[in-house]
């Protein structure tokens, strides 16, 4: 188990926690946009998670001694390198939009209702502050993995 | 005692020196990517060394190919230093998180490595100054 | 009471039991065999040590606590070898100094 790999996989939950904030800040600064740019109303956005490239099992086995083929190679690979951190895809959400009745309004359909997306403010700020709580949990994993690291510095430095 | 040679002038030196200046060039293209952060159409740099260095891998500890080894460092040493840094492939834009992750990697990469390499020297100061020091 | 006694007996030997190896060997053989067993084992604490920071360097074995012990096995030995040999070199010189 190499040091560089847990500084990798907690870079690679922070990347995650930001995509996320930017998603809940796309869908809460949409909130009432009814005509996007291809015509439609906007279509609220989340963040689905894939826990990483490789199965359980590899990465263990990686971690143990075998071949260091979690993402980058020791110190010299690059930054996105985590196989074994989360990965995260940003879909469209399954939201029904929400339907208010305005005849004046110039998106108005046949019935005078406007389509507004679904974005529920609420749950979109409960959302923030939940990834801010996992961004600072990161955070300090990678803070403790460092210091961890500057202690084994200290090895035989104590005369 | 026939392990002194090696130590004081070999291929362990030449290593530690081509690896510190691999460790400069990464901090030069971190410090370039995060000060370009929001700069339109900037695409992340990163350091020529390390596909270089990771060519070294799996040679370093078979001690007949020192003189192999030291040729191809010193070799590496010279032609990067005029190009050091070159885009990154990996990466299409820069990505905050992740280049804050590199710098505290290689401040530590660098780090040890000075510390290693000084406690390595400091055992030839001992077998040197006789233990009176 | 033996019970007692007996009880406080068993952390003392196992502590005696974990006396280290390396320094029992000297009774047994003579002094310059074991000199030199120790400068061999200086020679190879410090090889290991050598290409351990090699490995760091290039990016093959990030283990920074284990190049570190590495080292620290390396000097401690050295030392332990550096300071016998004072000490051997002092007893000879204090010898010579005898008025016969």
């Amino acid at each position: 188990m190499d040091i560089s790999s847990i500084f990798d996989i907690s870079a690679a939950g922070m990347n995650l926690e930001r995509q996320r904030l930017e998603v809940s800040a796309l869908n809460l600064a949409n909130a009432n946009t009814t005509r996007g740019a291809d015509g439609l109303p906007f279509t609220p956005l989340q963040v689905v998670v894939r826990p990483g490239a490789k199965s359980f099992d590899a990465v263990l086995t990686a971690l143990n001694g075998g071949a260091v083929g979690i993402g980058d190679s020791g110190w010299g690979g690059g930054a996105g390198g985590a196989g074994s951190g989360p990965v995260g895809e940003v879909q469209a959400a399954d939201v029904p939009p929400r339907q208010v009745y305005e005849p004046g309004h110039p998106d108005a359909d046949a019935n005078g209702f406007v389509s507004y997306p679904g974005v529920n403010p609420v749950s979109e700020m409960v959302h923030l502050i939940a990834v801010t709580r996992a961004y600072e949990a990161n955070v300090r994993v990678f803070n403790a993995g460092r210091s961890m690291a500057m202690k084994a510095l200290e090895i035989g430095s104590g005369r | 005692m026939s392990q002194i040679d090696p130590i004081l002038g070999g291929a362990t030196s030449q290593l530690v020196s081509v690896a510190l200046d691999a460790a400069m060039a990464r901090h030069a293209a971190i410090a370039a990517n995060i000060a370009n952060a929001d700069t339109p159409g900037y695409h992340p740099m990163m350091a020529r060394f390390d596909q270089l260095v990771e060519e070294l891998q799996g040679r370093v500890t078979d001690r007949t190919q020192d003189a192999g080894i030291m040729r191809d460092a010193q070799r590496m040493q010279e032609s990067l230093r005029s190009q050091p840094l070159v885009a990154d492939p990996s990466a299409p834009q820069v990505e905050l998180d992740m280049q804050m992750a590199e710098l505290a990697k290689n401040t530590l990469q660098y780090q040890a490595l000075l510390t290693a390499q000084g406690k390595l020297m400091s055992l030839a100061e001992l077998a040197i100054g006789e233990g009176r020091m | 009471m033996i019970d007692p006694v007996s009880a406080i007996g068993v952390p003392l030997e196992a502590v005696e039991s974990a006396a280290p190896s390396q320094i029992a060997q000297a009774p047994t053989t003579d002094f310059a065999t074991w000199l030199a067993q120790q400068v061999e084992d200086v020679n190879s604490k410090v090889a290991q040590a050598d290409l351990q920071v090699r490995q760091l360097a290039v990016g093959e074995n990030t283990n920074i606590h284990e190049v570190m012990i590495s080292l620290e096995k390396a000097r401690l030995s050295m030392e332990l070898v550096v300071q016998v040999r004072n000490k051997v070199l002092d007893a000879y010189q204090n010898m010579m100094q005898m008025q016969v």
